[in-house]
């Protein structure tokens, strides 16, 4: 797990100690029925998220009796324990978790506003204000800055990536796309690391997604698609994506930059990358994991069952485990109990708990 | 080395995704397999993400939509509170993070399908559900979005359109779906293009069932007469069958209800003498006349503009007459 190196000076000094000291005489952890949490501003001294305990989060739309969304729940907590619950409106998102930190954005339309929310400690930091919408945002992995997706509040036109750093400053580092016929208009556009650094950018339509490969020092980047949702990135930057199904059972396909997409796997459902490899369902019940450079498959142990966790900035869901390790949830819901994580070169997932240790 | 399984559907669906393709013809087949044909596909609620009523009334009605338009052997789809099919509206569907709904089919037992809930943010804007949202212009139809969504657990992937869409009408799967009030966003029974793949993959409904005019199937004509040599007077039955003669399920079908002629060579060419009468056999038609000279016949099928199937005439069968018999007389004979 990377620390968090986020420190913001913005707030003042009194006013953290106080909400401090409230803070941690609190109980770090609640269950989830218990009422909705406001995590206070994290004190400056506990500004640096070093705690090595793992986390996890997760997002449940809130959909009232005529059937609209009202709101999201977002309910984050310790490994091996339930969580506290967060109610965000219905333009909300979480990602990470980076380090005990999980990044919140939520707009009430008429502004955006992220958080680093300190699991552990029980407090959160206010990273940005703005007044686009932003759509999702990533931690860096220095812990230094974030990036962020935004979009026009009235138009709702792309107005690309930004990066905001540890004093506020913003600069944008990807422009907005503009409307392809071939993909139609966008529906959602998300961002992950590339394990070379680089950030990929997926912006999808209803069905078909093109990614971006950006290096965020230079702003050059390379475009891969089309493709379906983006799984994750090869080591060699080929994006591995399904294919444009819109359902499952789905192929699973590379595709590098400027070149053809070729297929690893024939019928997939839900997919998750961590390293070369993906961990999918290779039918109902069943998981199965494949190198994304070579195609050769192998066998999972006590994985049967388990439920493949998407990782990128519009991930529902999150905890914490080892760059090369794969998350999975034992049931439908992920919480600090479900979750299990297969690391790099084990073949049995392990809970939450015993994979950090 | 890298391993590259080869697709011929996914290389398909990624060319097709690159170049918007010129030629036209029936939706792409999803993999996976297929259903029995003629299943009754039974879904449910889930307990989790029960639709609201309006949304539930939308799908039941898309399930009727597809059961009345199918125009093949694929299954048909019915509500059941115990069938292990299910159907989930809110947030947690398990179809990334775009579009509006997905599905998950699992021959040949099962099949699932989520909804994304009205109110629900995309980069473009919110999601409004045509149904329950008062029908703004630029929302969706739930009921043509669930008529795509059961298509796509039949069995069909997206239609690949002309580069300017004008033939979006043509299917209602579709790789993006139109909002009100574009053309086609309210659709609410397959289009020719759906319904061809539906038939090259379950079979024609019964053999009355017109073929898509998406597609175009070969046909073939026989013809054989009761005797090809008589006396003249002599009344002579002609019976022909028509049959399809396209690939997989399509061949080889008895054709019924469709006109069949019965011509004769003139010095101009073939021209009609009578039409030929369905029999009580799938794919035949009779009919007789008296034989007063020597006449070479043959039976028509012209592929009308309603269907999509080719015109098919059998070989000419000759008939000779002659002023009385001598030997054996009449003797049969026919063709193909």
């Amino acid at each position: 797990m990377e620390p968090i190196r986020w420190i913001r000076g913005a707030v003042p000094a009194v006013t953290l100690a106080l909400v401090g000291v409230a803070a941690l005489a609190r109980p770090p952890v609640l269950e989830a029925a218990d009422p909705p949490w406001d995590p206070p501003p994290c004190p400056a001294a506990a500004a640096a998220v070093t705690e090595q305990v793992p986390v996890w989060y997760r997002l449940d739309g809130v959909v009232d009796d005529a059937g609209s969304l009202t709101g999201q729940r977002l309910t984050l907590g310790p490994a091996g324990g339930a969580g506290r619950t967060i109610d965000l409106p219905p333009e909300s998102f979480a990602s990470g978790p980076a380090g005990a930190g999980v990044l919140v954005g939520a707009d009430d339309g008429g502004r955006s506003r992220l958080w680093l929310v300190d699991v552990v400690r029980g407090c959160r930091t206010e990273v940005a204000v703005e007044t686009a919408v932003v759509r999702s945002a990533l931690v860096t992995p220095d812990g230094g800055s974030v990036v962020e997706h935004r979009v026009d509040r009235a138009t709702r036109e792309d107005l690309g990536i930004w990066r905001v750093d540890a004093r506020g400053r913003a600069s944008r580092i990807v422009r907005g796309l503009a409307v392809d016929a071939r993909y139609g208009r966008t529906f959602s556009t998300e961002l992950r690391w590339a394990p070379d650094g680089r950030l990929a950018v997926t912006a999808c339509g209803e069905t078909r997604c093109r990614t971006r490969l950006v290096d965020v020092t230079s702003g050059r980047s390379e475009s891969v698609g089309p493709t379906g949702p983006v799984i994750g990135v090869t080591s060699d930057g080929a994006v591995v994506a399904h294919a444009p199904c819109e359902g499952f059972p789905c192929p699973l396909v590379r595709r590098a930059p400027g070149g053809d997409a070729s297929v690893i796997v024939e019928a997939a459902g839900l997919a998750t990358m961590s390293g070369d490899r993906v961990v999918f369902e290779s039918g109902r019940g069943r998981i199965t994991q494949v190198d994304a450079n070579s195609g050769r498959l192998s066998r999972l142990d006590a994985a049967d069952g388990l439920v493949p966790v998407a990782v990128g900035s519009l991930a529902r869901e999150g905890a914490s485990h080892e760059a090369q390790a794969a998350l999975l949830i034992a049931g439908t819901r992920l919480d600090g109990r479900s979750a299990r994580v297969l690391p790099a070169t084990a073949t049995t997932p392990a809970a939450l708990t015993e994979a950090a240790r | 080395m890298r391993r590259v399984v080869s697709s011929l559907l996914v290389a398909l669906l990624l060319a097709v995704a690159t170049t918007p393709v010129a030629a036209h013809g029936p939706d792409p087949i999803l993999g996976g397999g297929l259903f029995a044909q003629n299943k009754v596909l039974q879904y449910r609620w889930t307990s989790s993400g029960t639709p609201p009523l309006d949304m539930k009334l939308a799908i039941h009605a898309a399930r009727d939509d597809s059961n009345a338009s199918r125009k093949s052997k694929s299954p048909t789809f019915d509500y059941d509170t115990g069938a292990s099919n299910v159907i989930y509206y809110g947030s947690t569907v398990p179809c990334g993070t775009n579009g509006l709904a997905c599905f998950r089919r699992d021959t040949p037992d099962w099949f699932g399908m989520w909804f994304r809930p009205n109110g629900t943010r995309f980069d473009w804007g919110t999601l409004r559900w045509c149904e329950l949202s008062g029908s703004p212009d630029g929302c969706y139809d739930a009921e043509n979005i669930a008529l795509d969504e059961f298509g796509h657990v039949l069995v069909l992937d997206h239609h690949d359109n002309f580069n300017d869409d004008s033939d979006y009408k043509d299917a209602v799967v579709q790789t993006y779906s139109r909002t009100k009030p574009r053309a086609g966003y309210n659709a609410h029974s397959y289009g020719r293009c759906d319904v061809a793949a539906l038939q090259q993959a379950y079979d024609i409904q019964t053999y009355t069932t017109l073929y898509s005019t998406c597609f175009d199937v070969p046909t073939v004509v026989t013809l054989s007469a009761s005797a090809t040599s008589v006396k003249a007077g002599t009344m002579v039955t002609f019976t022909s069958t028509l049959t399809s003669a396209g690939t997989g399920r399509l061949s080889n079908n008895p054709m019924n209800g469709r006109t069949v002629v019965l011509q004769q060579r003139t010095s101009s060419g073939w021209s009609d003498v009578i039409t030929m009468a369905g029999t009580s056999t799938n794919g035949q038609y009779r009919t007789s006349l008296t034989a007063r000279s020597t006449q070479d016949y043959r039976a028509l099928f012209r592929g009308p503009s309603n269907e999509g199937v080719e015109t098919d005439g059998s070989p000419a069968l000759t008939v000779t007459v002659s002023a009385s018999c001598t030997g054996i007389c009449p003797s049969s004979s026919s063709t193909r």
